[in-house]
């Protein structure tokens, strides 16, 4: 037995892994009941640790210090922010500090997103074939595919070579048709991708998101795309075979005819019988029919009859099958809530930036929201709408008032108008726009005519998470207080029929006094101030903070 | 964001090592409690208090992660019981000296060994190799070898507590300590 013949020695051997159970053990209860045995095993652990650390050889050295690069790194380029997010020229390091900035996400483990690479296509469309089609086929947008990448950390050339990827993993038809891809402002070679924050907001995650938009016109597919690799057989004699055709896919094989006289001339099913059914399918889907072959729709079984040559029906098949294999998305719809509010300077949120807003999610814009109304501040209007990704949409409340000047009559337009844009970005929803505020006259009494209204517009810009709210300030000449524009944006189901009516109560009219409501809610309560309010708008009951309708 | 943290970080990285090897069994356990400790230290920078020692924070957190690691998972290979791990950590803070001085100490010392002793030490450190490796390599007995290495951690840490006690003393750049600091 080598046993130590000291303490000391013990203490040694324990750093050279050489002490047994039995002496460990010893050791242990020394080092818990003398502090001089601790102290003394304190010091040499320094000592060891120093050798290690001064000795140690280069190969495991760089392992060992990896923490402390990444640390390095990842507070350089914290601190750094958006300092680091253009570099001149090529970093020769950029590899590692690529990976490095992964640990700048808490929620990652820096030892497994040291090996992370690239995201994942995704497709972002709702399935068409979830709803029915659209009534008019022509006017779906099939067109509209996004890649989202997180290339938070690679360098730019990295994030090109992971886009090409993508692109071709998205293009499933093996044609790249991006239209143009979109690295914000970061094109420079060698440069890092390290953060993103977006403008007027608050958000301060270290993320980035390319965005590519392919642009991908069905009546564009080559014939010999749609099939497999199919390779036909000896000729297998002229048989007839039924083709039913899935609801969903039906206004696709519309689109991809490139006829668009008989396309447009399609708007009922019975239509499909007279359909060149046998031009789509010699010039879209290389399966030209010949004398004594035939198609036709059956409108009772919604399928297509065809009777050709085996190896043409079996191309058909296999094509169909690759069709009703895609998911045909239809561009995103946009919901766009709208919160038009007066307050007291002092009552605006904690931490509010007049001049670059604030994001809120849900349960803060709800519980912000009830504390304005207890401080008796007034929701003016709360009015929403629908548009699809990238549309414009406009959002109106006011009232128009005739004037007169010089027997001639014109209307003057009073209130708040929004014009705005929206369009996905990657992750968020951008909101770009400009904000009309029309106000009466200082002197209500007086003659309201163009000069005397009193106009302001401001443009807004902001980036905004689904589900959350943007709260900006708007410029309202007149108004007391803060007139603050909240923005709340969320996707809304492809097809959804935004002209459903909902079953929201109506207010109920103060007699004799126009403009002024009771809320349904709470009819007791007191009355509240709807002038400039159109018919029909849902406004908030102040009160209960529940939704009714003006009538 | 923590313009200071890796101010305080170097100081004590190597000493935070030196803890969390003296009382975690395997390396690559260890090199789990670092980096994790690392983590967490760069996180919760915000919540450092400066009145305090850094390296003691740090031990602190490491010894939870430790004693944590040990509780969610009886395999992991810490050497000794949470007590004695306590009482390693006070003997840590209570005679916890600037690490940039002592290492600078310890490579003044290392050039005074002798050629026989420097082997050794290179044999152990650099090499890696293991005592009975070394045994064989120097055509000593085991015993002999864990003597020496002993003396000579034992010789080293009094030199370098002389050198610190000494007024004269003056630290080198760690330019001899060759890892690289970033």
């Amino acid at each position: 037995m080598n046993a130590p013949e000291t303490l000391t020695e013990t203490i040694s051997r324990h750093f050279d892994d050489a002490n047994d159970p039995a002496q460990t053990a010893m050791l242990s209860e020394q080092i818990a009941t003398d502090p001089e045995v601790a102290i003394s095993f304190a010091r040499a652990a320094r000592v060891h640790g120093m050798l290690q650390q001064s000795l140690a050889p280069t190969a495991t050295r760089s392992r060992r210090w990896k923490p402390l690069l990444w640390i390095s790194s990842a507070a350089a380029l914290v601190i750094g922010s958006f300092l680091t997010w253009k570099w001149a020229g090529p970093h020769e390091d950029a590899q590692t500090k690529v990976r490095i900035t992964h640990i700048t996400d808490e929620k990652d483990d820096p030892k497994e997103t040291l090996t992370k690479t690239i995201g994942k296509v995704r497709q972002v469309k709702p399935a068409l074939s979830a709803n029915a089609p659209d009534a008019a086929a022509n006017s779906v947008d099939l067109t509209s595919y996004f890649v989202d990448l997180d290339i938070h950390g690679m360098t730019v050339e990295n994030a090109l070579a992971a886009t090409k990827v993508a692109i071709s993993e998205v293009n499933f038809y093996k044609r790249p048709e991006v239209e143009r891809y979109e690295f914000s402002d970061v094109d420079q070679p060698g440069a890092i991708i390290s953060s993103f924050l977006p403008r007027n907001s608050s958000i301060h995650e270290l993320w980035k998101v390319i965005r590519i938009h392919s642009r991908f016109r069905v009546s564009e597919i080559p014939s010999t795309a749609l099939g497999p690799t199919f390779r036909p057989t000896e000729p297998g004699g002229v048989q007839s075979r039924e083709f039913s055709i899935p609801s969903n896919l039906l206004p696709i094989l519309l689109q991809i005819s490139n006829l668009p006289e008989i396309q447009s001339s399609v708007a009922a099913s019975t239509d499909l019988q007279v359909f060149d059914w046998k031009n789509l399918l010699g010039t879209r889907f290389g399966i030209p029919l010949v004398d004594g072959e035939s198609v036709s729709w059956n409108p009772t079984t919604a399928a297509l009859e065809i009777k050709a040559d085996t190896n043409k029906l079996n191309r058909f098949e296999a094509s169909l099958d690759i069709l009703k294999g895609r998911e045909w998305y239809a561009s995103d719809q946009i919901r766009v809530s709208q919160h038009i509010i007066n307050c007291r300077e002092e009552n605006l949120p904690a931490g509010f930036d007049q001049n670059t807003g604030m994001l809120m999610d849900a349960a803060q814009f709800a519980a912000f929201k009830t504390s304005l109304v207890e401080h008796g501040n007034k929701v003016v209007a709360a009015p929403e709408m629908v548009v699809r990704d990238g549309q414009s949409g406009q959002i109106s409340v006011g009232r128009e008032i005739p004037h007169t000047e010089g027997g001639e009559t014109e209307v003057l337009w009073l209130g708040q108008r929004c014009d705005i844009r929206v369009k996905r970005t990657g992750e968020l929803i951008s909101c770009v726009g400009n904000f009309e505020v029309h106000n009466p006259p200082l002197n209500e009494n007086g003659p309201i005519t163009t000069s005397t209204i009193r106009s302001a517009t401001t443009e807004f810009e902001t980036y905004i998470p689904r589900r959350q709210t943007a709260l900006f300030t708007i410029d309202a000449p007149g108004e007391k207080g803060i007139t603050l524009c909240c923005l709340t944006v969320r996707k809304s189901h492809a097809f959804e029929n935004v002209d459903q009516p909902d079953e929201l109560p109506f207010g109920v009219p103060v007699p004799d006094k126009p403009g002024f409501l009771f809320s349904p809610y709470a009819p007791d309560k007191g009355m509240i101030d709807v002038r400039g309010i159109p018919s029909g708008t849902k406004v908030a009951c102040p009160y209960t903070q529940k939704i009714f309708r003006v009538p | 964001m923590h313009p200071e943290f890796l101010h305080f970080f170097n100081q004590c990285a190597s000493d935070l090592r030196a803890y969390i090897g003296s009382v975690v069994r395997d390396v690559h356990a260890r090199e789990d409690v670092f980096q994790d400790v690392s983590r967490t230290l760069w996180q919760s920078f915000d919540q450092y208090d400066p009145e305090r020692s850094f390296g003691a924070w740090a031990r602190g957190v490491a010894t939870r992660k430790m004693l944590e690691a040990r509780r969610k998972n009886a395999r992991f290979p810490l050497i000794f019981p949470p007590e004695t791990v306590e009482a390693i950590l006070e003997a840590f803070d209570a005679d916890e000296e600037n690490q940039r001085l002592q290492e600078s100490a310890l490579a003044l010392c290392l050039e005074t060994l002798p050629e026989k002793s420097r082997q050794i030490l290179h044999f152990r450190y650099q090499s890696g190799l293991k005592c009975e490796r070394i045994a064989q390599q120097l055509g000593m007995n085991l015993k002999a070898v864990h003597q020496v290495l002993c003396r000579l951690r034992q010789g080293l840490e009094q030199c370098i507590q002389q050198r610190l006690a000494n007024d004269d003393f003056e630290p080198r750049p760690v330019t001899t300590l060759t890892h690289p600091i970033p």
